[in-house]
């Protein structure tokens, strides 16, 4: 080859998006992926719809076969069901092969929470952020259901906290064996697939009683613990 | 031959606009903070925000300008003013956007790199994310921080004093947020009258009714009021019955636990004679009326009594707290330039 083009072929490699995306996350309600303006019903017969769904995936952790573990070199990843930039995380290079267990916290840790103003996703701008009580919202679900008799029917689940006893992040820990390919994936996609199932979400929900939780307490580590069951996770192991 | 002499010449060219480059990251001038002798180290991590000139002069051409409201008509010094120690007088409950009253009295602005907690009731945990409260309240600025990022991009003004504090004009919400903190964190009193009796300088005599009001102090106010800062930096609670009309939980409503209760942040004591009206709800107009409460409630822990002079005294030693450098210190006040 000539030096031209491997210039040519690494500047191609330094832009071709997302060749190096390992983890891609995959938002669904059931065997459905998610999408604006579109109805699904829960197990529960609910419908709903949803207008924004954020949430922050921090301190991920690839545990491999030979018990080494690598670390994501990013702290947080602000995740935005309806961006799909944000759907694909770029990490190092891992041995997909060898690779055991993900783990990571849904939301965001207490120390991160009192180590004043932060950039990236962590910057408040992000909208992610509570001013009267400090604290990051970990996870933020806000649609429609005719179940919620509430003004234009909305529901708006806004979970945060990082004070106990109501510290509402949450580690999830994934193993990887057994994982098949994932069926709703069309394209063949090379690296880890996080498959994140809203339906399992609502399954847990009165949705009618239970529409507006939008600060931390009780309520809101009950949600927290609901949301965790929502992660599994399909590799390509070849 | 020729070739590669140019070649070379770029490349020298090249690295030598990089060191340019590399160089102009050291513009900005230190200003690190004043931390008087004897007093305790401050909360404030400065490694994560160190204290420069340029960020100082962004701070302060932030906290003077109402741009930062939805209808640019308030701005933080509207409910802070410099001549009263950084808090709004005359008002029991502050006032914001188009006259619209807030539930709470305006706070003291000073020391705050030795607080941990901001606000009556602690609900902000770092003095970087205060100036959010304010940003969103709708009864005070009612302005979301993108719309702010927004309205500053767009004047070549504070892309200037951006890129002068940051070494880049891109405006964030983290770089607003280091900014304030970066002016209020020099909003620092320790010039007083009181400061200079305990350091023996000169202008620090005492009279004996300022004596006695200090010893009467510190045997009945300083378990909270504590020097030199004149808080312990904790919630208490001062025996206040609850306004019915307000019925502010205080401390509880962020940790929920019972025992906090009513309880509010202990405020500093240091300009007191100027930050009136007194309380989380500004019940109190007068020092008189703060230390009869004091002497007529049955709900502190040790009940405290004192005769009508030593009132007085107590009242002659708090006006020792006044620090006319810090009150008219002109680095703090509205940017004239
Ligand atoms: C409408 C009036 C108003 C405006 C405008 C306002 N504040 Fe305040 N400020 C208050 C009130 C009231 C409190 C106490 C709030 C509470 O406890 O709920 C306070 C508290 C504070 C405190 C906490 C002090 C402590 O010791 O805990 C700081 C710091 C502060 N404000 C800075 C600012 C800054 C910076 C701005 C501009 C971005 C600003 N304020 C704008 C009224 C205002
Ligand atoms: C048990 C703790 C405690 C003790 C003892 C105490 N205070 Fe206070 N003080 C507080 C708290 C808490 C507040 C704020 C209360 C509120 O706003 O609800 C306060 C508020 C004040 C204020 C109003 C400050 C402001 O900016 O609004 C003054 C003045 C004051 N105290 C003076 C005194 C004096 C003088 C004494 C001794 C006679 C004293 N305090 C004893 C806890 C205490």
């Amino acid at each position: 080859m000539s030096v031209k083009s491997r210039i040519l072929l690494f500047i191609l490699s330094c832009f071709a998006y997302p060749a190096t995306a390992q983890l891609s996350i995959l938002p669904v309600f059931g065997d459905r992926t998610i999408a604006e303006n579109t109805w699904y019903v829960s197990t529960k017969g609910d419908s709903v719809q949803f207008d924004n769904i954020r949430f922050y995936l921090s301190d991920m952790q690839f545990e491999m076969d030979d018990k080494t573990w690598i670390k994501d070199t990013v702290s947080a990843h602000l995740i935005d069901v309806f961006d799909p930039a944000s759907l694909h995380i770029t990490t190092q290079k891992i041995d997909l092969k060898r690779l055991k267990t993900i783990h990571f916290n849904l939301g965001i840790d207490s120390l991160t929470n009192v180590s004043g103003a932060l950039g990236g996703d962590l910057d408040p701008q992000k909208g992610m952020y509570w001013a009267w009580q400090s604290g990051y919202i970990n996870l933020k679900i806000e649609g429609r259901s005719p179940r919620c008799k509430t003004r234009k029917n909305a529901f708006q689940y806004h979970i945060g906290g990082y004070l106990q006893p109501f510290y509402s992040m949450r580690k999830v820990e994934l193993p990887v064996k057994n994982a098949g390919v994932n069926r709703n994936q069309g394209a063949i996609q090379q690296g880890v697939i996080l498959n994140v199932d809203f339906s399992l979400f609502f399954g847990n929900l009165s949705i009618a009683t239970q529409n507006s939780i939008m600060m931390p307490g009780k309520a809101a580590m009950q949600l927290a613990d609901y949301s965790t069951s929502m992660f599994s996770i399909h590799a390509t192991k070849n | 031959m020729r070739l590669k002499i140019k070649h070379v010449i770029y490349c020298l060219f090249g690295f030598y606009t990089l060191m340019i480059y590399a160089f102009s990251e050291l513009k900005t001038t230190p200003m690190p903070l004043i931390i008087p002798e004897g007093w305790p180290k401050p909360v404030y991590d400065f490694t994560k925000n160190p204290l420069t000139k340029e960020g100082f002069e962004l701070g302060r051409q932030l906290f003077y300008d109402p741009i930062l409201s939805r209808d640019s008509t308030i701005s933080c010094a509207s409910c802070h003013l410099q001549a009263t120690g950084f808090t709004h007088v005359d008002h029991d409950l502050s006032h914001g956007i188009e006259g619209k009253v807030g539930t709470r009295n305006s706070m003291a602005i000073m020391n705050v790199a030795w607080s941990k907690n901001f606000m009556w009731d602690g609900g902000v945990n770092h003095l970087d994310m205060q100036p959010l409260a304010p940003l969103s309240s709708s009864v005070e600025m009612d302005e979301k921080l993108e719309q702010v990022i927004q309205k500053l991009s767009a004047t070549k003004k504070y892309k200037k004093l951006f890129f002068n504090a940051f070494n880049d004009s891109l405006v964030s919400g983290q770089k607003i947020l280091l900014a304030f903190s970066q002016f209020t964190l020099h909003l620092n009193s320790y010039n007083s009258k009181y400061d200079k009796y305990i350091r023996n300088e000169a202008g620090g005599d005492f009279t004996e009714q300022e004596k006695n009001g200090l010893q009467l102090f510190r045997k009945h106010c300083a378990s909270c009021h504590t020097e030199p800062l004149f808080t312990n930096q904790n919630f208490e609670k001062n025996g206040l019955p609850v306004d019915p009309t307000l019925n502010d939980l205080g401390r509880f409503s962020i940790t929920r636990l019972p025992v906090d209760s009513f309880k509010f942040k202990v405020p500093t004591l240091r300009n007191i004679q100027f930050t009136f009206p007194y309380m989380h709800d500004g019940r109190f107009k007068k020092l008189r009326e703060v230390l009869n409460h004091y002497t007529e409630t049955a709900a502190l822990k040790t009940q405290i009594i004192l005769s009508s002079n030593e009132k007085a005294d107590i009242i002659a030693f708090l006006l020792t707290l006044t620090d006319n450098d810090f009150l008219f210190d002109k680095r703090f006040g509205f940017p004239r330039d």
